[in-house]
């Protein structure tokens, strides 16, 4: 199945701006931050750039509803769905 | 007293007399600068019920002890008086050289009271002072004014300006200086025109004094450093606030079409990739290493400096979907020293009354020539323009037809540009401002959204609230320095209360600058009650009824709103954490507390205390 990502902000120098993501069956977003995280040649583990995956730094949204009110990381992903990297925003 | 001067210069316009003050130290030790400063002046002074637009009101400009030091982000002062848009406690903070300039000329603050009889000035010189004639400068934009007034008294001096805006009354205009930097949203502008006031224009030469100099400079290179290597910072500097825009648009957060809507079709046209493209240089603030300001080329071929609120507002906020289209409208509210926040907001509810039938105007959604247009006659308070530049409230009220329903503002101030339909928090921060619908003093949304808390309304978003508003609305305004290294680049808070103490002797924590912040809160809430005595209720401190009553119908929010039982709970929870009572008034206890024992007496005058 075939996923859309889109990145925001400072992750996008990181991680680049806009994705089509292969994934097996059954994948959630763990499995697809760390793929992305693996073909961007990142090493730090349960990070994309200087942002941790999990704990609230990073927002991630499926079809436009943060992980937090999904399954978090655990989330299913299915076929045409959109997420959403967005890392805090600055402007205020 | 190190770090302060010490010093404030009073200048009543109607004798044309300036005199130098030398305050109480309990000023500086209870109030500390800037917003601390303005308050306690304006509370202290004001006669209760005084038009804002008399000779009586008094116009503040404030700055603190860290103003002017080489310090990151240092460069700023606060404006204040009591506000013709909104009848309560106003004020906003700009980035000038007047800032530096005025700590140098050996004062800390500008006190103005009374009324010139012709245009006027008031020109600081180091040790000079005086009210010089603005006859040949009145009726110029604020570029203009600004580029004659550095011919005449020299590059390096300081300038704080108002436009056509402010000169004539109309509620939505701001102090103005530097091209494009500009402060006072809740018509400071309007205060300073109702003075015949046109301009201030200071230059000092003097050495900035402190408590230990040196180290205070050391401290400020090594700030300077760490802001440079923030993680961060590479990209701040490609899009500054403007990175915001497509993040508001995915969170469903973009002011679009008078706040209707969260998305915004044409976005893409008015975002931060669009901008990079589009950028010629960049311009910042004195003793700034961050350099916010974007400047681009606008339609009509002129410089325009960009930044996130008044693209939203002057963008989708009124349906215009072309960059330098935006830019054209943002450079002429600079010039005409109107608030970019408010202009948007004024022209988008213009916009839709008219959709509704309610006015009969030749403009509508995305409109540039109509928008143009409706902008001078804001600034000129002529035809329609006359109405509508009283701000969104009164024009709603004068119109009638129900058009209050879709004013967007808090207390009279417009909303800026955050839509809150579902992030009760940011609703709250708007709702609690001291100064009306302001983002300054609690940015919570990026918290509320990245966290995926935005549907709920647990207390915890009240004490994120409050202590966005300790930092940002107490601490930063009054020592005075920037909020921005802090909120964006992740600059630590703990080296704020070292500047302090090396720029003063005192010591101090970021416990008692939180303290200060609810000092000076619950104060500015005072100055307001007082002001609306029997009339205050907390009704005062609800959001527009749009974000209530109606739902979303576009993007991933579409049906959401805000629910009012659960945004009332939050309020109550909001005063309670305050220690103030159900009508948010602070308690005796809370006064007594934060060093407010004389001020409750006085405001038990006007109101019973629980």
């Amino acid at each position: 199945m075939k996923v859309r990502v889109r990145v925001f902000g400072d992750l996008v120098p990181v991680l680049g701006r806009n994705h089509i993501v292969d994934l097996e069956d059954g994948e959630t977003v763990g499995s697809l931050t760390n793929r992305m995280a693996g073909k961007a040649g990142l090493k730090r583990r349960g990070y994309l750039g200087n942002y941790r995956v999990s704990g609230g730094d990073l927002a991630i949204l499926v079809n436009g509803r943060n992980i937090d009110l999904l399954e978090g990381l655990e989330t299913s992903l299915q076929d045409g769905d959109e997420i959403v990297l967005m890392p805090p925003a600055a402007g205020g | 007293m190190k770090g302060w001067n010490g010093r404030l210069l009073r200048v009543d316009m109607s004798k044309g007399k300036t005199a130098v003050q030398e305050y109480h130290e309990d000023l500086a030790r209870r109030f500390v600068g800037g917003r601390g400063f303005a308050v306690k002046l304006l509370w202290d002074e004001l006669k209760p019920g005084t038009d804002p637009l008399s000779p009586e009101n008094i116009l503040v400009f404030a700055t603190g002890p860290l103003t002017g030091h080489r310090l990151p982000n240092s460069g700023k002062m606060v404006v204040a008086a009591k506000s013709p848009l909104t009848g309560g406690y106003g004020d906003g903070n700009l980035g000038t050289m007047a800032s530096p300039n005025l700590r140098k000329a050996g004062l800390d603050a500008i006190v103005v009271t009374g009324k010139a009889e012709k245009p006027s000035y008031i020109h600081i010189e180091d040790g000079k002072h005086e009210v010089l004639d603005a006859s040949d400068l009145w009726g110029l934009d604020s570029f203009k004014v600004e580029a004659e007034l550095k011919e005449r008294h020299g590059r390096a001096s300081g300038a704080l300006l108002i436009g056509p805006a402010g000169e004539n009354l109309c509620r939505v205009s701001t102090v103005v200086s530097q091209e494009g930097r500009a402060g006072g949203r809740p018509g400071m502008g309007a205060v300073m025109g109702s003075k015949n006031l046109k301009a201030v224009v200071v230059r000092g030469t003097k050495g900035l004094l402190a408590h230990d100099l040196d180290e205070l400079n050391r401290l400020g290179k090594l700030g300077y450093d760490i802001i440079l290597k923030k993680d961060n910072y590479g990209w701040w500097k490609r899009q500054g606030t403007m990175a915001i825009l497509v993040w508001c648009l995915e969170a469903g957060t973009l002011p679009t079409h008078n706040f209707r809507e969260g998305v915004f079709d044409e976005a893409a046209a008015i975002d931060g990739n669009t901008m990079e493209e589009m950028t010629i240089k960049q311009r910042g603030c004195p003793n700034c290493n961050m350099i916010c300001g974007n400047i681009v080329v606008n339609s009509e071929g002129l410089e325009s400096e960009l930044d996130y609120e008044n693209v939203a507002m002057l963008g989708s906020n009124i349906g215009v979907g072309d960059l330098k289209q935006v830019a054209t409208l943002n450079r002429m509210c600079d010039e005409l020293g109107l608030d970019t926040i408010g202009a948007g907001s004024v022209v988008g509810f213009a916009m839709e009354a008219t959709e509704k039938g309610l006015i009969d105007l030749d403009i509508g959604w995305g409109d540039l020539e109509g928008s143009k247009k409706l902008l001078e006659d804001l600034a000129y308070m002529r035809g329609m323009g006359a109405t509508l530049g009283l701000g969104t409230k009164a024009a709603a009220k004068k119109i009638g037809g129900g058009a209050s329903d879709f004013a967007i503002h808090v207390k009279g101030l417009e909303c800026s540009a955050y839509d809150c339909h579902l992030c009760p928090g940011m609703a709250l921060s708007f709702g609690t401002s001291p100064i009306g619908a302001h983002h300054k003093d609690a940015w919570v949304i990026s918290w509320e959204i990245t966290t995926g808390r935005r549907e709920f309304y647990d207390p915890e978003k009240a004490d994120k609230v409050i202590e966005f508003q300790r930092i940002r609305g107490g601490m930063f305004e009054s020592l005075v320095a920037c909020r921005f290294p802090w909120i964006e680049l992740g600059f630590e808070l703990e080296h704020y209360p070292k500047y302090f103490e090396t720029a003063t002797g005192i010591k101090t924590s970021l416990d008692e600058l939180w303290a200060l912040g609810d000092r000076i809160y619950a104060l500015i809430r005072a100055f307001w009650v007082r002001e609306f005595g029997g009339n205050w209720y907390r009704y005062v401190d609800y959001p527009p009824k749009r974000w209530f009553d109606e739902p979303l119908t576009q993007g991933v929010l579409k049906g959401k709103h805000l629910d009012r039982e659960g945004y009332d709970g939050l309020l109550q929870a909001y005063y309670d954490k305050r220690g103030w009572d159900d009508r948010g008034i602070p308690t005796k206890a809370t006064l007594k507390r934060l060093n407010l024992s004389k001020e409750a007496v006085e405001l038990e005058k006007f109101v019973e205390l629980s």
